[in-house]
C-alpha cells in the first residue's frame, strides 16, 4: 500500500518541484512576450510550427536533466512520453525531432544561435545570455 | 448453390533485407536518438521483431502450435523543412504479419504540408489517415502500451482501406480561449489496393474467393473534429471515413464434395460496395502516466454480391475414382446485404518508474447489428511493456476473445487466446 502511495504520487511531486528557476528561452528574433499553457502545449508538442508573425518555431530540448522532467510535467507527460509523442509526430510525418542537448549552457548556446528556437531550461544552472527570457506559465 | 472455398497458403517471399535490418538495429542501438541529420534533412527509422501464438484457431497465417515470428516492421523515414511554411516528407516501410505484408517495401507516406497559418494549411500526397485516437500511428510502436491497437476499432484486414490515402487534406485550429481548441480536417483521395493485400485476405474470410484479378474502389473520404478541452490532457474526437464505387473480382476454386464423390465447380465472385460509411468517437484522458481512452464505432455498409459458377461441373465415372465432366449452363445468384457494425473498447495504462507500462482493454464487436446472432467477439487484453532505452521497448501481451468476430481462421472457435511479444528500436 506504501509502494502504491509513492508509485501514484510519484508523477505529482515531480509536477510539484518545478522550479521558480525553470524560464523558457528563446532567440531573440521571437517576438512573443508571454506562453500561456495552451502555447506551451502547442510548441513543446509540435502542434504549431510557426509563431505568430510566420517564423518557424524550433524546439531545443535538454536530453535527461530534472529540468526536463518539469517540462514533461508542464505538459502532463512523463519524460519518456514525451518523447514517445514526438516519436509519433517523427514516424506520421508531422514534425520533426527537437535537437536534443546534454546541458543547460548548450542549450541556451543553440536557441541564441537558430532564429525561431525556444527551450525551457533551469536558469540556476546557467545565467541566460543572448537569449530572451520569457517567465514559464 | 453451395461454394465450398478452401484459403490458401499464400507463399512467403524471401527476405532478403532482414540482414541489413539487423544491422540497423546495432546501429541505432548504439547511437539513442541520434537521428542522422544531412543539412537539415531529418532521417529517422525504426525496426521491430515480434512473435505470435494462439490457441484454438490461427489469426494470420500459422499461429497455433509452435506460433510465428512472421510478424515484423522496418522503415526508415527523410524529412525536411525547406521554407517556414513547407515541409517535404517520405518513409518507406516494410511489414509482415502472418500471410499479408511479406515484408514488401512500400511507401508509408509521402506529403507536403504547407502551412498557411499557425494551425492551419494543407497536405498534398500520400499522408495517414485521421481517424480514431490511433489510426496515424497504428505502426508505431512505442505510441502504444500494446502490442496490439483494440482491433474491433483498428481491424488489422482494412489496414489496406485506412491507413493512408494518395489526395489532398486542409485542415484548421482555432482557440476558443477558456474552452480549449478545435482542430478539424476534410480529406479525400483514392487508395493503393492490393489483389494480394490485407483485404483481398479480408474478403477471402468472408467467402469473397481465394484469389481476385482485381481489386479497386473510387475514393475516399473523410474528416475529423478534434476538442482539446479545458481539462489539461483531455481530448474528445469525433472521425468519419468512408469509400465510394469498391469492387473486387476473385475466383474461389472448386473443391472436393465432403464425403461424396465428385467436386463443386469454382465460382466467379465480384463483390461490389456501393457506399460505406463509418464513424468513431473517441475520448483519451492522459496525465502524468496515466492514460485512458475509450472509443465507439459505427460502420455501415451496402454490399452487393454476383456469384457465377463455372459452366460444368463433374460427377462420379462409372469406373472406381473416375469423373465425367458435364458442360451446364452457368448460374448466378445475386445478393444484396446491409450491414451494420458496432464496436467499442475502454482502455487504462499507467508507467510506473517512467519505463515501465501496464495496461487492460475490453472490446467488443458486432459484425451486423442488423442480424440477431451475426458475428461478435468480447475479448480482455491485458500487457505490459518496458522501455530498456528511450529508443528501445520490448512489450508483452495477451488477449482472451469470446466469439469469433476477430479470427481470422476457419476454425471458429467459441473462445480462444493471443499471446504476442515484441521488441522495437528506433534512431
Amino acid at each position: 500500500m506504501r509502494l502504491a502511495s509513492v508509485l501514484l504520487g510519484l508523477p505529482l511531486l515531480l509536477a510539484s518541484l518545478a522550479s521558480a528557476e525553470d524560464v523558457l528561452v528563446a532567440h531573440p528574433s521571437v517576438q512573443t512576450n508571454e506562453i500561456d499553457q495552451p502555447m506551451l502545449r502547442d510548441l513543446f508538442l509540435g502542434r504549431r510550427t510557426t509563431w505568430p508573425n510566420g517564423q518557424r518555431v524550433v524546439v531545443v530540448m535538454l536530453r535527461g536533466s530534472t529540468a526536463n522532467d518539469r517540462l514533461a510535467a508542464a505538459l502532463g507527460k512523463t519524460p519518456q512520453q514525451l518523447i514517445n509523442w514526438w516519436k509519433r509526430l517523427v514516424f506520421t510525418g508531422e514534425g520533426n525531432m527537437p535537437e536534443q542537448v546534454e546541458s543547460d549552457e548548450q542549450l541556451a548556446a543553440r536557441v541564441a544561435a537558430i532564429p525561431g528556437a525556444i527551450g525551457w531550461i533551469d536558469r540556476r544552472d546557467v545565467p541566460p545570455t543572448g537569449v530572451k527570457v520569457l517567465p514559464t506559465p | 448453390m453451395t461454394a465450398c472455398i478452401q484459403r490458401h497458403a499464400i507463399p512467403r517471399r524471401a527476405v532478403p533485407f532482414q540482414g541489413a535490418c539487423v544491422v540497423i538495429a546495432v546501429l541505432a542501438v548504439g547511437t539513442p536518438l541520434a537521428a542522422v541529420e544531412l543539412d537539415s534533412i531529418q532521417i529517422h527509422g525504426f525496426i521491430s521483431q515480434g512473435y505470435y501464438r494462439t490457441t484454438q484457431t490461427d489469426w494470420y497465417g500459422s499461429s497455433q502450435d509452435a506460433g510465428s515470428f512472421a510478424f515484423n516492421e522496418a522503415a526508415i523515414n527523410a524529412s525536411a523543412q525547406p521554407l517556414d511554411s513547407l515541409r517535404l516528407g517520405v518513409q518507406l516501410l516494410a511489414r509482415d504479419f502472418g500471410d499479408s505484408g511479406n515484408n514488401r517495401i512500400e511507401i508509408d507516406w509521402a506529403f507536403a504540408d504547407w502551412r498557411a497559418a499557425a494551425r492551419s494549411g494543407l497536405k498534398v500526397g500520400r499522408f495517414k489517415m485521421p481517424y480514431g485516437l490511433y489510426n496515424e500511428s497504428r505502426d508505431l510502436d512505442f505510441d502504444h502500451p500494446t502490442v496490439f491497437l483494440p482491433e474491433v476499432i483498428y481491424l488489422p484486414q482494412l489496414r489496406d482501406y485506412t491507413l493512408a490515402l494518395n489526395g489532398a487534406m486542409v485542415y484548421s485550429g482555432v482557440d476558443l480561449g477558456g474552452a480549449g481548441q478545435v482542430d478539424g480536417c476534410l480529406f479525400v483521395g483514392g487508395q493503393n489496393l492490393r489483389e494480394e493485400g490485407d483485404l483481398a485476405n479480408y474478403l477471402t474470410d468472408l467467402n469473397g474467393g481465394d484469389s481476385f484479378s482485381s481489386i479497386s474502389l473510387d475514393y475516399i473520404f473523410g474528416s475529423t473534429v478534434t476538442w482539446q478541452t479545458p481539462l489539461d490532457g483531455l481530448r474528445l474526437r469525433a472521425s468519419g471515413a468512408g469509400f465510394k464505387g469498391f469492387e473486387a473480382v476473385g475466383r474461389a476454386e472448386g473443391s472436393d464434395v465432403p464425403g461424396q464423390p465428385g467436386v463443386y465447380a469454382d465460382l466467379d465472385i465480384t463483390t461490389t460496395v456501393g457506399t460505406f460509411l463509418s464513424g468513431i468517437l473517441s475520448a483519451e484522458y492522459q496525465r502524468e502516466g496515466l492514460t485512458m481512452a475509450f472509443e465507439y464505432l459505427r460502420e455501415y455498409g451496402r454490399s452487393e454480391i454476383d456469384i457465377v459458377s463455372q459452366p460444368f461441373t463433374y460427377i462420379p465415372g462409372a469406373l472406381p475414382g473416375s469423373t465425367i465432366r458435364l458442360n451446364l449452363p452457368a448460374s448466378q445468384v445475386h445478393s444484396t446485404t446491409y450491414s451494420l457494425g458496432e464496436a467499442m473498447y475502454g482502455s487504462a495504462s499507467y508507467r510506473l518508474f517512467d519505463r515501465i507500462e501496464l495496461s487492460v482493454t475490453r472490446q467488443v464487436r458486432f459484425s451486423n447489428r442488423n442480424h440477431p446472432g451475426s458475428r461478435f467477439d468480447r475479448s480482455w487484453c491485458f500487457a505490459g511493456r518496458y522501455d530498456i532505452f528511450s529508443n528501445w521497448l520490448v512489450k508483452a501481451e495477451w488477449q482472451y476473445h469470446d466469439g469469433y468476430e476477430l479470427d481470422t481462421g476457419r476454425d471458429f472457435p467459441e473462445s480462444w487466446s493471443l499471446f504476442a511479444l515484441k521488441t522495437t528500436v528506433d534512431f
